[in-house]
This record gives structure tokens, sequence and C-alpha cells, in this order.
């Protein structure tokens, strides 16, 4: 029985990004900047330098992430017909999802200033604020049963410490998250017109529909690190593992530095004491860690299709 | 059921190439030997071995490791 194997389609994936880019740079820089000289008190002409600093080099990573995915995709499908070439499979689908869901919610954020300007505040952020939550589940469902399946091609001691400690690392991010949610005076609502509210949602809404779904969503990224781990360190095949040892690295590096962006966008807003300067090196820092891990899953891919490709 | 001598090239090539084994030997009988992998018998194991080896050295620099995997196979015969 012939097996049909699924398609990718690279120059469909580059143009989309392409365009996905040239819009982000145009919404980006036409953006009404006066929420930002609110905020931070800066000039126009130092806001537009500020999101040119953010906006390239977010289109390079995102750039690097598509490369590392699409290679590992194309990894995935050359040896689709087995066991782990399905898993693998699966965990790239889940990895294309991150990508195009951290493209989609960042061009959704371009265009929060000219949505707010026209009056559609509220209905644009509770839009906005759900689509981020929705992609981020699917994202790593789909990398969590992708982790899942391939940790269970190999045996493995019982996981359940490791369990317990991703349960305990959860309840301090829950804590944290809640806690600077709390401290967000402008999560429902603010007494200027002009400045962005977070949420637009009453609290027990924004706890059961947005921190509870961000919580799932964390603990599956937690516990797809935990299967790749287990994989990575039960897996036979000396030569093999060295290979998949830095397809595994990367991908655990996205999955946390996914995580933490979230964590960070999402309680963006109660960081304002924190300094603009603070917050934007935090996120240059894990953008980075993220970039560096698509790196090692395309560097991981390209070492494993090799054993496929020699003859 | 009895384990074929196809089933312990793939064990023994396991230990290096985990679960790339079989494809990578089964391309290896079909490409070189041109027969299919089930086929191969105690009297291909010489030249196949060489080919593994030969394989096997552009996937790592360690020939230590290499060399090892070829003795095994040779044992098979």
């Amino acid at each position: 029985m012939t097996i049909r194997r699924p398609r990718v389609y690279v120059g469909l994936a580059y143009g989309l990004l392409a365009v996905a880019s040239l819009l982000y740079i145009g919404g980006t820089l036409y953006a009404p900047i006066a929420t930002a000289t609110h905020t931070y008190s800066l000039s126009p002409r130092a806001v537009h330098t500020l999101e040119l600093t953010i906006v390239l080099p977010i289109i390079a990573v995102w750039f690097t992430a598509l490369w590392g995915s699409l290679r590992f995709k194309r990894y995935a499908i050359s040896i689709y017909e087995s066991a782990d070439g399905k898993a693998l499979n699966t965990l790239a689908n889940g990895l294309l999802t991150l990508v195009s869901g951290l493209v989609a919610t960042s061009l959704l954020q371009s265009l929060n200033a000219h949505l707010i300007k026209l009056g559609y505040a509220k209905s644009w952020t509770i839009f906005s604020n759900y689509f981020g939550v929705v992609v981020a589940l699917v994202a790593f469902a789909v990398i969590l049963r992708g982790a899942y399946r391939l940790a269970h091609l190999v045996e493995f001691p019982s996981i359940e410490r490791s369990r317990i400690i991703a349960l305990a690392l959860l309840a301090i991010m829950g804590v944290a998250y809640v806690w600077l949610l709390a401290m967000d005076p402008y999560r429902q609502t603010t007494p200027d017109p002009l400045q962005f509210t977070s949420y637009y949602l009453p609290d027990w809404l924004l706890l059961s529909t947005v921190v509870l779904p961000y919580l799932l969503v964390w603990y599956g990224g937690l516990m797809a690190v935990i299967y790749l781990r287990r994989y990575q360190n039960y897996s036979p095949g000396i030569i093999y593992h060295a290979a998949l040892k830095r397809l595994s690295w990367g991908l655990m590096a996205v999955i946390v530095a996914s995580v933490l962006i979230q964590l960070v966008v999402a309680i963006g807003p109660s960081l304002h004491h924190a300094g603009l300067g603070n917050i934007l090196l935090l996120l240059y820092g894990l953008i980075i860690i993220y970039a560096i891990g698509h790196v090692l899953v395309a560097i991981g891919a390209r070492k494993l299709a090799k054993i496929e490709q020699v003859q | 059921m009895a384990e074929t001598l196809y089933d312990n090239i793939v064990k023994v090539v396991a230990y290096y190439l985990g679960p790339a084994a079989s494809r990578f030997v089964d391309r290896q009988i079909t490409f070189h030997l041109h027969k299919s992998p089930q086929e191969v018998t105690a009297e291909d194991l010489q030249g196949l071995t060489e080919w593994m080896r030969v394989s096997l050295a552009l996937l790592t620099d360690d020939r230590e490791t290499v060399e090892e995997c070829a003795r095994k196979l040779i044992q098979l015969a």
C-alpha cells in the first residue's frame, strides 16, 4: 500500500511571508503614534526609529523561523512512511503553525493603533487577544501530540518527577501572570481614550478565557520539552543521536522561547515600571533564542536528512 | 519466527543509526546489490559491508565507530 506523502509549498510559503513583511512594515510605520508617545514620552521621530529597529529584526527572525521549520518539514516528509517520520511531521506542522501564528499576531498588533483611532479599540483588542490564544492553543496542541508520539517510539522511565517539576514551574508562571495582570490598571478600561487598554474583559472572563488557556498552552509546551528530552536521551543510534541532538535542542529552545515571549507579551502592560529599554532587551533576548532555536532545527534536520540520503 | 540475515543486519546498524537503520540498509542493498532487502544472503555480506563502511564514513568522522560497525556486520556471516 502506498502512503500519500504531504506536500510542502516552499515558494508559496516564502511569498506569503514576503507579503506579510511588507504589510507589517507599512502597518507599523504608518500607525498613529500617540499611544507610545503618551506612555514613554518619546518624539514621533524617535518612535519611528525605534519601530524600525524592532520591525526589521523581527522580519529577519520570521524568515529564519520559516527556513528552519520548512527544512524540518521536508526532512519529516522524506521519511513519512515510518513511525518516526509521522511523529516528526506532526511536530513540524506544530512548528509551522507556531511560526504562522507569530507572523499573524504581529500583523494584527501592527494594526492596533489604526483601529483604535478608527474607534474599534474594544472589538479589535478582544479579537486580537483571542486570536493569539487560539493560535497558541492549536500550535502547542499539535507540538505536544508530535512530541508525545515521538517519545513513545522509545522506552523511557516514568516522567512523573518531570511532570511535577513542570507543574511547579507552571504554578510559578501562573501566579506571576495573574499577579502582574492584577497590577495592570488598564486591563479593563482607561481614563484616556487614546491609551491602549489591554483586554476590555471582566476579570472572570479574562481568567477563564485568556489566563487559563495560556496556562494550558505553557503546560503543553513544558510537557513537549519533557517528551523531546526523553526521545533525545533514549533513542538508539550513536550517529543518529548526534544529529538528533541539534534538532531536539533547537525545538526545545523554540518552545521555551515561545512560552516566555507569550508570558512577557501577556504581562507587558503591567511592566511599565520596568522601563521600555528593559522590556525590549528581554524581548530581544528571547527572540534571539527563538531564532537560534530555528537555526539549530535547520542544522539538525539537514544532518538527519543526510542519513536518509547517503547511498 | 526466526530472524533473517536482513533482520540481524538492521539490528547491528540500528546501534549506530537508530530508527534510520532499516531505511539505510534497504537503500544500501537495493542501490548497490540490486536486489530486494529480504533477498540478501551471507555471500553478499562482504560487499555490503564495504559499501556500508564507505556510506557511514560520510556520516561521521569517527573512524573507530565505522570500523566497529563493519566488524560486527562481517561477524554475521
